[in-house]
């Protein structure tokens, strides 16, 4: 595969190459992630700060691009939120009980994700589509009594956390070195999360393509 | 699988498109809120004003040349999770989950294409795909007891999408839309509460 298609040199070049000229393809993945600020519109745009202070983070080399030769086939997408279980007090009967399982629910119910590369719209979901498949399987054990209305203590992820639960798609997307990419997800109005702010990641799941050195 | 449309040729110098078309995976989804007096709700008809509620860029139809290959067709309960005291032995219990329910098991759903119908179902057998899985406690002196609940519709796992056992193609400029029926009014705990139906699949075109 010709990662550099629209570079007439780059045959030529390969007599100087200081890599070899082979590409290996290797399972891959790439994430980024980003604070939602609860009580805030969010507009979060992943993938173009580049490298960030850790890898939990990202694993990004540079912003908004591939390094390099580097090239990534995008096979599956999955979106996670980085809360930690919740106590809360009991909402009155007949009201919404805040909490993880809301947290998510207020963010898959409004959230949008939609990739652009180059300048073009390649993918664009409901977030209730795209699930984590990691994350804590939750169980709970409470003792005691709680004074009305009670408390709840909860915990969620987006979807199952089984691992082949990722939104795959029917058709890859190829992201050649050097071309701009971005994922961006945005809700229409502020949403109120209990716990407050949370960093969510967004990662894109597939084969890695790179020079064999 | 485009329309033949016959353009004069030498308009093809100035032409702004690529004339090749790409296949990318897509999603095409919309949004309305169920109330309790429903019984029948129109999906892609109407352009929204959000794109979280629908990505539909006209209403009825795809613009040319866009067109769609439906895979599958997944339906989602925008709801929160509820909080309820506990009801009495054997009376129903409200909540989040008998809202699914009291959905499911009375509702029924067609697929349109221009004028004819490609497809009726009962609501049970689509299910999300997604959306929250978690675990809740609730801890309570009340003699009465009090509950909290949250419920989905089907397992969320990305597999779990009602897969057409033949793919609908949907050309471009041909009206369609789905229909959702209930035979008479529910009794839902909280209302409005949006319902989304997707298709997923493939979405053609042109490249640009």
């Amino acid at each position: 595969m010709n990662l550099l298609p629209n570079n007439p040199f780059f045959r030529d070049y390969q007599q100087y190459n200081t890599q070899y000229p082979a590409l290996e393809v290797i399972g891959g993945m790439l994430y980024d992630t980003v604070q939602f600020v609860s009580a805030a519109v969010n507009n979060l745009i992943f993938f173009t700060a580049g490298p960030r202070a850790s890898w939990d983070l990202t694993n990004m080399e540079a912003a908004s691009v591939l390094t390099g030769n580097k090239a990534f086939l995008c096979r599956a997408f999955r979106f996670y939120v980085k809360q930690l279980p919740q106590s809360v007090a009991r909402a009155a009967a007949g009201a919404v009980q805040p909490g993880a399982v809301d947290n998510i629910a207020q963010l898959i119910n409004a959230g949008v994700l939609r990739l652009t590369v180059g300048a073009k719209v390649y993918a664009e979901f409901p977030l209730w589509v795209i699930p984590s498949g990691a994350g804590v399987f939750p169980l709970y054990g409470s003792d005691g009594n709680a004074a009305d209305p009670g408390q709840v203590q909860d915990y969620a992820t987006c979807g199952s956390p089984t691992v082949e639960n990722a939104l795959t798609l029917p058709q890859p997307l190829f992201i050649a070195p050097q071309i701009n990419f971005s994922v961006v997800l945005s809700w229409p109005a502020a949403i109120t999360l209990s716990g407050g702010s949370t960093f969510l990641t967004v990662a894109m799941d597939g084969e890695l393509l790179r020079p064999v050195q | 699988m485009q329309q033949q449309i016959q353009y004069p040729e030498n308009y093809r110098q100035f032409n702004t498109q690529y004339p090749r078309s790409e296949v990318v995976s897509g999603m095409l989804w919309d949004t309305i809120a169920f109330t309790n007096a429903t019984l029948q709700l129109t999906f892609f008809t109407v352009a929204k004003a959000t794109v979280d509620l629908s990505n539909m860029i006209i209403g009825g139809q795809l613009p040319y040349p866009m067109a769609f290959l439906v895979r599958s067709i997944r339906l989602f309960l925008k709801q929160r999770p509820e909080s309820a005291n506990v009801v009495a032995p054997a009376g129903t219990q409200v909540g989040a989950v008998n809202n699914i329910a009291l959905l499911y098991n009375t509702g029924s759903f067609q697929i349109t294409v221009g004028a004819k119908q490609y497809g009726i179902y009962p609501l049970w057998i689509l299910s999300s795909g997604g959306g929250p899985y978690g675990f809740m406690n609730v801890i309570n002196i009340l003699i009465a007891g009090g509950m909290a609940d949250y419920g989905g519709m089907g397992t969320p796992h990305s597999r779990n999408a009602f897969t057409l056992a033949q793919p609908l193609f949907i050309e471009p400029q041909m009206s369609f839309k789905v229909d959702l029926y209930w035979p008479a009014a529910l009794a839902l705990t909280r209302t409005p509460l949006p319902l989304c139906v997707a298709f997923e699949g493939d979405l053609i075109r042109a490249v640009q």
